[in-house]
């Protein structure tokens, strides 16, 4: 049966950044961050056109630095490039019944979670500025 | 003209009937031009993924052999395991490619007055 009414979620904007709530998890192995009722706050980031970007440290605590990496390379708004690694595995809301495979990618000086616009393929978003509220459902 | 019965949540009927009031109130016609407007927007959209896109494969390669293949990493992984594959051995590939360079945007942070130092 169709659910009736979809669940939509609506988290403040603070100090001009639209953060969501999520989870990361190597799914291979089984890995999730943060662990139980915790959530990472990962900036939304329209400019990103990647999937997500950790920091090295949450990248290596879940274990993807173990697998077989995938090279990448990422443009900054000002044409200098970085180089990326990345490997598959996954990111949820839970508040969303979320849940979405992709590339996690890190690159070494990375300090926040970023997620990007691969991410928010099968969400609505809607950035609210009137009343600092990111509002968000599945498609 | 189309008549169309649908059934509605009812949160979501107050609340269409609340902004149709606040608006100019109720006039004949005024709830079907909403749903006129909303089914406009609808059809406007893409379609969802599954509908125009063939649907997404994670393989674990080896060499150029592919040792396992399914539609999420964790089907992926429950074949990994059946098959006695360590997951760090392979590569992990997805169908739908890496397109070239991410984007990446910029953030500022600390916003001082342009000056010397």
């Amino acid at each position: 049966m169709l659910e009736r009414v979809r669940k939509r979620m609506s988290w403040p904007i603070a100090d001009h950044t639209a953060y969501i709530p999520i989870k990361v998890h190597n799914t291979v192995f089984g890995k999730t961050f943060p662990d139980g009722d915790e959530l990472l706050l990962a900036v939304l980031d329209t400019g990103f056109s990647g999937f997500v970007l950790v920091p090295p440290s949450i990248f290596n605590g879940i274990r993807l630095n173990e697998m077989k990496l995938l090279r990448t390379r990422g443009i900054l708004a000002d044409g200098r490039s970085l180089r990326l690694r990345g490997a598959y595995g996954s990111i949820s809301i839970p508040e969303l019944d979320f849940f979405e495979d992709g590339l996690i990618e890190t690159a070494p000086g990375i300090l926040e979670t970023i997620i990007g616009m691969e991410a928010l393929r099968k969400l609505r978003l809607e950035l609210d500025g009137c009343s600092d509220a990111l509002k968000a459902y599945k498609c | 003209m189309g008549i169309i019965t649908i059934s509605i949540d009812d949160e979501l009927e107050r609340q269409v009937r609340n902004r149709i009031s606040a608006i100019g109130g109720f006039s004949k016609g005024a709830l079907s031009r909403v749903f006129e407007e909303a089914l406009r927007i609808w059809l406007s959209r893409r379609p969802i993924d599954h509908m125009v896109e063939p649907p997404r494969r994670f393989r674990a390669v080896r060499g150029k052999r592919v040792l396992a293949e399914a539609s999420t990493l964790k089907e992926l992984a429950n074949e990994l395991t059946k098959l006695r594959i360590d997951p760090r051995g392979v590569l992990i590939l997805s169908s739908t490619q890496v397109k070239g360079a991410r984007r990446l945007g910029m953030r500022t942070t600390a916003r001082h007055r342009a000056g010397k130092g």
